[in-house]
């Protein structure tokens, strides 16, 4: 069993997030959509094949974007103030 | 424009503010605010607007100091216990800013003089604990055109609005009548965080604040939920309803009324089990020795702080899988602590045993005074000190309503874990019914496989059973070099192969064949379901899951849980199938509904595929929805123990508005995504979807989701799992399968 518990849900709404917020993932993405739509059995190949990357280099990409555009240190927060 | 020096020494620090400026805080001491009801909101309210130098200040109070209120109530101290509110408040009030011209009005806000006390100020500041004086005051404030501020917390969540009815909408259009009763519970029976209503009421000050001076952009439209837990706040867009009975056009002129008379407040559940005792004959028949049996359905807590003695604890959550400890010769009398949990476990047990045989063997005994039933979500409220209902018997049948985490997990797609849930003594009943209807779960094969046609492109467009005839359904080659290579259907073949069934889902099965022709697919069985084994016949391959209709007695069981109140509603495409009064569940279903559908193609460039024949059964009462959940077979289970998505339908209770929405949008989600992409969806992209359009339907007015997806919860999670390395890689989670998906989710609790 993979060890993903604290994540699973995040990770999969965040990484749908990913596959289409760029546009050749995207595409790669809706062709493997439309392939389940159309009646085919799901491998996780042929996302892999699809996005033509191997799963090392898609965990490291991921997980930058995810940094980038989620985890990025927050800015202009509020002075405790003077009270 | 003068102010002196104590005064700009006292203001100086909202007066250098630009926005605001002297000009401002002339604005706020020509300016005046009325306050109804100086409790739990009224009292930060009030300080906030007093010590600002509002000019002039209303309170509207008629309630004495309990010491209850000391924990919210941040007027008033110890020394004040006992003392009228309003004279407590006046004080202090007149302590914090003695400029400040303070008019006070100790009497309750009454039909006869709502429209008088709301005219003679500017704003009012909503801070009443009743829906009685809450709809009173909206009405009077809609026919006087002044700005009501509206708040209302509950345990962790508080609520924030400005409804004027010249600007936007009104209370009304949001909540067209008061809920039914026993729906809302009080303060007094769900608790109240106290710092709370400090939260609430002094955002309801800031915004009285801004709508006096007009500065920054009053929260007319929009409804503020606060999420004291995850320290969350999210917004949600309130249309003015074109049909409001109060300030559409079509509403013209009308005249106030004692709302209390008609309110539910009035209208609670003893009113149809008239069996009520009160405790001055409790105590009697017990000193005269009389056998009864007590049971106290309040919490375990409560009971630790006090108790009557000789009392059976079986907390109310806990009745339905311990009905069997209450005796069924005996006269059974159930307490709590203000009535409405003593009422809903009487009816409970009523419900199932012929309300005239229950009449006949009980006397009717009154309570002591007017029936009370739930406040608004505000303060304590006042209610009569105690009640008792007393019902004869609990019958047996009570145990057809099961607890409500069992259905999920009986009905999902944890099959192989009954064991397991049968360990949980409660759910042991349920485990049992669950094998007697359903059998034992399959989870190996080999299972005879039928002639079918392969998956070719005709039989995919055409979406209809296939006739027997040649191939495997589930001809797939080899993979190499990552590629997979479909095979060809080799000319007519009589398909031998074993399958074994990994998954089922009413007569949907998931099946793994090996050898040649490898792979999984979802296959329907004709003739499968029920009790008997699927018997070879058709089989459809995995096809796009066009839409099903929930079947004739999915329909029927949810219409006779409803009763004769039920109706069917057109939602969009789908139906929605409710006893629920409030005509804003059914407007927010049609607001998320079609929406879902046109976020779904935009996301996800594959369009909804099939006529949206999904129905939403939605329970006004969710001892009603538990019922239905336990009867109707199929169900799939959608998160933990609050909704229940099933292929075809979604059933909800009506419950409060904010975590039950993000659950229907969220199910919705999933409902579309199965109509789309059939049942080989992976679970992990199930999810992701559901999360995706929750987020992405936001723009289309489903505002009570925004915030709740990627916000600081799950990103923190995240963070934490990147930051801790805990994150199970890409590849791992999409090769999961439902099972594990399902094992490795977190609990889910909306």
């Amino acid at each position: 069993m993979p060890r993903c518990r604290p994540t699973t849900t995040e990770q999969s709404a965040f990484f749908v997030r990913y596959l289409l917020a760029d546009p050749e993932r995207a595409a790669a993405f809706r062709t493997v959509l439309r392939g389940l739509a159309a009646g085919a059995p799901y491998d996780p190949e042929d996302l892999r094949a699809a996005l033509d990357v191997d799963w090392g280099a898609l965990d490291r990409d991921f997980e930058l974007w995810v940094r980038r555009a989620y985890l990025a240190p927050r800015r202009g927060a509020l002075s405790p103030g003077s009270g | 424009m003068s102010f002196s020096p104590e005064q700009l020494r006292r203001y100086g620090r909202q007066m250098v503010m630009p926005e605001l400026g002297a000009e401002g805080q002339e604005r706020l001491r020509g300016g005046s605010v009325l306050v109804v009801g100086v409790g739990g909101l009224g009292s930060p309210a009030a300080l906030y607007l007093a010590a600002a130098g509002i000019g002039r200040l209303g309170v509207v109070e008629d309630d004495r100091v309990d010491a209850s209120n000391l924990h919210r109530q941040v007027l008033y101290g110890t020394a004040d216990v006992g003392r009228p509110k309003i004279e407590a408040a006046l004080e202090r009030l007149h302590d914090l800013n003695p400029d400040v011209d303070l008019v006070p009005f100790p009497e309750r806000l009454r039909a006869d003089n709502a429209r008088r006390l709301v005219a003679g100020f500017d704003v009012v500041v909503d801070g009443s604990d009743n829906f009685a004086t809450r709809y009173l005051v909206n009405d009077a404030c809609v026919l006087e055109g002044k700005p009501d501020v509206f708040g209302a917390v509950l345990r962790f969540e508080g609520q924030l609005s400005v409804f004027w009815a010249a600007e936007g909408p009104c209370y009304r259009c949001l909540f067209p009548e008061p809920p039914p009763a026993g729906l809302v519970p009080s303060c007094a029976e769900a608790g109240v965080l106290g710092v709370l209503p400090g939260v609430v009421g002094g955002l309801q000050a800031a915004e009285a604040i801004k709508l006096v001076t007009g500065i920054g952009e009053p929260l007319t439209g929009r409804l503020l939920l606060f999420d004291g837990m995850a320290t969350r706040f999210r917004e949600v867009e309130v249309p003015k309803a074109p049909t409001c009975p109060a300030c559409s056009p079509g509403a013209g002129d009308f005249e106030l009324v004692e709302y209390a008379d008609h309110c539910s407040e009035g209208g609670t559940m003893t009113e149809e089990l008239p069996l009520a005792i009160d405790v001055a004959e409790l105590a009697r028949r017990r000193e005269a020795a009389e056998e009864l049996v007590l049971i106290d359905v309040r919490t375990p807590m409560e009971s630790s702080l006090a108790r009557i003695e000789g009392g059976t604890l079986i907390p109310l959550q806990e009745l339905a899988s311990r009905a069997d400890e209450i005796p069924a010769d005996r006269e059974v009398v159930l307490y709590c602590h203000h009535g409405p949990r003593s009422d809903r476990a009487a009816l409970f047990c009523a419900n199932a045993v012929s309300r005239r045989s229950l009449r006949e063997r009980h006397r009717r005994l009154e309570p002591p005074g007017r029936p009370h039933g739930s406040p608004l979500l505000g303060g304590a409220g006042r209610r009569p000190p105690c009640r008792v209902v007393a019902v004869a018997a609990a019958p047996s049948s009570c145990c057809a309503v099961p607890p409500s985490p069992c259905g999920a997990w009986l009905t999902g797609h944890r099959l192989r874990s009954l064991d397991w849930v049968a360990r949980w003594p409660p759910a042991a009943p349920w485990v049992e019914r669950f094998r007697a209807t359903f059998g034992e779960p399959q989870r190996r094969g080999p299972w005879p496989l039928p002639r079918m046609d392969p998956p070719s492109s005709s039989c995919r467009r055409a979406r209809r059973p296939t006739t027997p005839g040649p191939g495997s359904g589930f001809a797939k080659g080899r993979r190499s070099t990552g590629r997979r290579r479909r095979a060809r259907p080799s000319g007519r073949q009589e398909a031998t192969a074993n399958l074994e069934v990994i998954e089922r889902d009413g007569e949907w099965y998931r099946v793994r064949a090996r050898g040649r022709g490898a792979g999984k697919a979802w296959v329907r069985l004709a003739g499968g379901g029920g009790e008997a084994a699927p018997s070879p016949g058709v089989v459809e391959p995995a096809a796009p899951c066009s839409a099903v209709a929930p079947d004739a007695g999915t329909v029927t069981a949810a219409l006779s849980r409803m009763g004769s109140a039920a109706r069917r509603v057109p939602c969009g495409g789908y139906t929605l199938v409710t006893d629920a009064e409030l005509a804003t569940w059914i407007g927010l279903c049609e607001r998320v509904v079609s929406p879902l559908d046109e976020a779904y193609e935009r996301a996800l460039g594959v369009a909804p595929i099939g006529a949206p024949a999904e129905a939403i059964f939605l329970f006004a009462d969710a001892t009603a929805f538990r019922s239905f959940a336990a009867e109707v077979s199929g169900v799939r289970s959608g998160y933990a123990g609050h909704a229940r998505a099933a292929r075809g339908y979604l059933a909800l209770p009506a419950g409060p508005v904010g975590p039950t929405v993000r659950t229907l949008v969220h199910e919705l989600a999933h409902l579309v995504s199965r109509r789309a992409l059939g049942p080989a969806l992976p679970r992990w992209l199930s999810e992701g979807i559901a999360d995706l359009l929750g987020d992405e339907a936001t723009p289309a007015g489903l505002g009570t989701v925004r915030g709740s997806l990627g916000a600081e919860g799950e990103m923190q999670r995240l963070q934490a799992a990147y930051g801790g390395r805990l994150a199970g890689s890409v590849e791992r989670l999409v090769r999961l399968g439902p099972e594990e998906f399902d094992a490795a989710l977190p609990s889910y609790d909306y």
